[in-house]
């Protein structure tokens, strides 16, 4: 089965084991990022979102309280009493596109490190406090955030508040305990990326996508720069980052509001913000020629990705592209999928996703070939296939979408939104995510009209401007040999 | 790849490996157990309403009405998966299954997609050794369409030549291509290990010998045999009224009934000694490991006791094994351990990877420490936490509608009444460390245990010393 649920962002590594990733391979690897929103001038906030609906019956609305403290600490509320549960969610301004040269790697294996002990909660406290409680909790770091996020029975939820806000402001980097943990990483490394297509493939992606910006740079890091970190190291990067301005705070759940307030202003308030460094990062040139990359492996068959450079998350063309990827790749009546993998029948999968990341964005085909008897057959079905996708991608350059592709598609979105927010979990990863990137956790409510806007015309004109050959980025991981 | 990946049905029917998905797999209700709402000091939770109903046909329905989103989901879990696959024709049900939406009396596979893709719905088919589950969601303002939709896919597939053969070249390559995947290949290797001949030792999509030689005629009578009202469970869920329910019994009442073929399972034995079998592949940097025995079934009366026994052992972050071969020595990423409960004694395993270089150091420490578990048993602390943490994520697990339909269907399923949601967190209070440290010892035979490690051959060749019963195959052979 196609699997035509998408997720939000492509490339996650976590603290903990997420299966996800694995079980992809076969199924359908192609979780491709898309979480639009837009460059609206930002407007003074009213603190609360009525839970009213808006005209469409379609449209999502929840009541959000939002504050920030003195030190500049973001904290979104979202009370929601039908379930006994609370998600806790903390997340920074900071992932591995902020990381120096000689060092990729360490936001992420920072991230590992907010699980070895602070001044309250020492060593591996940490996950024996929260689970005999009842709670569940995991991390991730992206190119540009990083997450932790904890769910609990609400009756927990002052628990939460004391354990975050010590490692906020006391996180303690042992040399004992970086040194096992880089190994871990390490293992990470090989299980998500060394030994796995898919993983090459991403990093592929990124690494010939980019070639100044550091979204280049792989998001795990290389083994050489794992292995430059220092405690020392470690410490100041918490010290960059990791200050109460940089972070966004989200909880959702069953909680009196009021006590919720008094709780985090309790235990954050005396948490001093520090300056936070971020280093100016290089424009991307505009890339005038394709590229592409060639990686060989023991392997059966082929699976390649191609990028295009697309806008950034938030901006009206990014709502038109997520839209086309849809079109073109999202599901079994989609474009793609009917003509690679139902008609042509090169594929076990096809599929298109728009990738949007704060400052740039890729719009992605990903195709997983079927195996073939011998090496010239398959290098010739390869290039049947990636014929087959440029003549596909020809079309929305230079005829416009229909009316119906255009309602599949927006539907599609809404059907996504409607079931990423099923959850307390998913509702405040949402506004954390817009919080974050925008600094307006509202735009989660106003996606879907964005999309509801976006007309065939929009969508040429985006297409035009950047699903061209001149942008293209071909990843190819293929078997070794011919 | 975001989602929070402790509580995902469909990822955990993928993946045996996730510490979240611990004891559930197959045996539903359990693990990712649980119900919702308020439980009283007695220990007794009230589960949210549903309806229940019996059609005339024999088809169970539940309906779990929720307006909080404008979305409506359907399941149908059809109470025969894999392990009814005849000898030789492995992979049959799984080839039905992904068959369904191409193409019904009415409509050809395009039109199917195309009009499910104008709702924004998507449907999916799965199939595992006990069931096979088909499922549609959707926007509730599409209700209607969801059902008429649903029901022509369940109950009235064609079959055609062209796409039996487009599905059946497409399952071959997906096979073929999983040997791309190191965890898969560990998994494969793991099924016969432990199952050999048994059903439990095939794989739930078959071999490209099995699948290549799959005919219309097996699927068609497969179908007829399986797809029945009075072997189904329909689950509705979302935002709909008692108009649309009405509607619902209307359209799945005229499905016809027929007597369904009684399934006589063996129950899989467990083979004496430690065996090794490596499954070489040159060019890995990292190991995948399995140690794998039979565990217990479903119905089993040691299931919850062994539930709390291997969440101390490998079944959470915080546990035996992952506090000394992860955090203690740093030799992975992740180590977990589960027991699959179904119909038949499912699969106990542990999982784990390491690199290359130090297969030997975790293979025996994770051997060491599973032995002393079994020997010496859990700790009232141990337990106590175990006790803390399966009933704090008690209300997550069914924190949605759709999650508590589908634990219902699966209580359905093997028989177990409600009871085990409601009664869950006094149950759990009434186990004691020696009801947990005999079940241990009646169902955990470190003893008796087939490793299996996917990776280049000289670096397996170290645990040859470790017992005579070792083999070395190679990868093609999973195939």
């Amino acid at each position: 089965m196609e699997n035509t649920k998408k997720k939000k962002v492509a490339v996650r590594f976590f603290a903990r084991v997420l299966q996800a990733i694995v079980a992809s391979l076969i199924l359908s690897p192609l979780a491709v990022a898309v979480e639009p929103a837009k460059p609206e001038p930002a407007k003074p906030e009213p603190t609360k979102v009525a839970s009213s609906k808006p005209d469409s019956t379609l449209g999502v609305r929840f009541a959000v309280e939002k504050e920030v403290l003195p030190n500049g600490l973001t904290v979104l509320y979202h009370v929601d009493r039908s379930v006994p549960l609370v998600s806790y969610h903390t997340w920074f301004k900071v992932g591995s596109k902020d990381e120096k040269t000689g060092l990729t790697g360490i936001a992420h294996l920072f991230e590992h490190m907010m699980f070895k002990g602070s001044k309250r909660y020492s060593g591996d406290q940490f996950d024996l406090i929260l689970q005999s409680n009842g709670a569940t909790n995991n991390a991730f770091t992206t190119q540009d955030y990083t997450g932790y996020h904890i769910n609990a029975p609400s009756s927990k939820l002052e628990l939460l508040i004391d354990i975050e806000s010590d490692r906020m402001a006391t996180l303690k980097i042992d040399k004992a305990a970086l040194d096992s943990e880089r190994n871990v990483v390490k293992e990470e490394k090989r299980f998500r990326v060394d030994d796995n297509p898919m993983g090459l493939l991403w990093q592929g992606i990124y690494a010939t996508s980019f070639s100044r910006h550091p979204y280049k740079n792989p998001v795990i890091g290389t083994m050489e720069d794992l292995s430059n970190v220092t405690p020392e190291i470690a410490q100041a990067f918490h010290k960059s980052f990791y200050s109460p301005s940089n972070a966004v705070i989200v909880v959702a759940g069953d909680f009196e509001l009021a006590e919720a307030q008094r709780l985090i202003k309790k235990y954050y308030a005396g948490i001093p913000r520090q300056e936070v460094k971020r280093p100016t990062l290089p424009e991307e040139p505009e890339q005038g020629s394709p590229r592409s990359t060639f990686i060989r492996r023991d392997l059966k068959s082929w699976t390649f990705a191609v990028n295009y450079k697309a806008p950034a998350a938030g901006t009206d063309e990014s709502f038109a592209l997520d839209l086309l990827s849809a079109i073109m790749g999202r599901g079994p009546s989609s474009r793609l999928y009917k003509r690679i993998v139902y008609k042509d029948q090169f594929a076990t999968s096809a599929s298109a996703g728009n990738n949007t990341m704060q400052d740039a964005g890729l719009f992605q085909i990903f195709v997983t070939m079927k195996p073939s008897a011998t090496a010239s057959e398959a290098q010739q079905q390869f290039l049947a296939a990636q014929r087959a996708i440029y003549g596909e991608m020809w079309r929305p350059r230079n005829i416009a979408v229909t009316e119906a592709e255009l309602e599949r598609a927006r539907n599609q979105m809404i059907m996504s939104q409607v079931d990423s927010l099923k959850t307390l979990h998913g509702k405040a990863e949402a506004l954390a995510m817009n919080e974050i990137l925008f600094g307006d956790y509202k735009r989660v409510f106003t996606d879907i009209d964005r999309y509801l806007k976006v007309t065939p015309g929009q969508i040429l004109k985006a297409a035009q401007k950047y699903l061209v050959p001149e942008r293209s980025n071909l990843v190819v991981v293929r078997p070794k040999g011919a | 790849m975001a989602t929070p990946n402790r509580f995902i049905f469909t990822l955990c029917a993928v993946s045996a490996i996730s510490s979240g998905c611990a004891s559930s797999g197959g045996d539903g209700a359990p693990a990712t157990v649980a119900s919702t709402t308020s439980s009283s000091s007695s220990g007794v939770t009230t589960l949210r309403t549903y309806k229940e109903t019996t059609l005339a046909n024999g088809l169970k329905v539940l309906f779990l009405p929720d307006s909080t989103l404008p979305a409506l989901s359907m399941g149908l879990l059809v109470k025969s998966g894999s392990s009814s696959d005849p000898a030789g024709r492995s992979g049959l049900s799984s080839l039905v299954a992904d068959l369904l939406d191409q193409g019904t009396k009415r409509r050809n596979a395009n039109q199917i997609a195309e009009d499910l893709g104008r709702m924004g719905a998507s449907f999916g088919a799965s199939v595992d050794y006990d069931y096979s589950y088909l499922s549609l969601s959707g926007l509730s303002v599409s209700a209607p369409a969801l059902l008429s939709n649903f029901a022509e896919i369940a109950t009235g597939p064609s079959f055609p030549d062209a796409e039996i053969s487009r599905i059946r070249k497409q399952t071959l390559a997906s096979i073929e291509r999983g040997l791309d995947n190191p965890r898969n290949v560990a998994e494969l290797g793991t099924l016969t290990a432990v199952f050999g001949q048994h059903p439990y030792g095939q794989s739930v999509s078959g071999s490209m010998k099995t699948v290549a030689a799959l005919s219309k005629k097996d699927v068609i009578q497969h179908y007829l045999r399986f797809y029945r009202p009075n072997n189904s469970i329909l689950v509705v869920v979302g935002k709909f009224d008692s108009e649309f329910e009405k509607k619902v019994e209307t359209t799945f009442g005229s499905w016809a009934k027929r007597d369904v073929p009684a399934q006589n399972l063996a129950t899989p034995k467990m083979s004496e000694g430690l065996r090794i079998r490596v499954v070489e592949k040159a060019g890995l940097t990292q190991a995948q490991i399995r140690f794998a025995s039979v565990g217990i079934k479903r119905q089993d009366d040691d299931f919850l006791a062994l539930r709390v026994a291997n969440t101390i052992l490998g079944g959470a972050f915080a546990s035996r094994l992952n506090d000394k071969i992860r955090k203690e020595l740093g030799l992975t990423y992740s180590i977990s351990s589960n027991f699959d409960s179904r119909m038949e004694r499912g699969p106990f395993v542990i999982s784990t990877f390491t690199k290359i270089e130090s297969i030997d150091s975790v293979v025996s420490e994770t051997l060491k420490l599973y032995k002393v578990f079994v020997e010496k048993g859990v700790t009232s602390d141990e337990l106590n936490r175990a006790r803390g943490y399966l009933k704090g994520i008690f209300p997550q697990a069914i924190e949605t509608s759709d999650k508590l339909g589908f634990n219902l269907v699966l209580l359905r399923l093997y028989g177990i009444p409600d009871r085990y949601l409601t009664h869950y967190l006094r149950e759990l209070d009434d186990l004691s460390v020696s009801d947990i440290n005999s079940a241990i010892r009646r169902h955990m035979k470190p003893e008796n245990l087939a490793i299996v490690v996917h990776a280049p051959k000289e670096a397996a060749d170290k645990l040859k010393a470790m017992s005579p019963q070792f083999e070395v195959v190679p990868v093609n052979s999973l195939q």
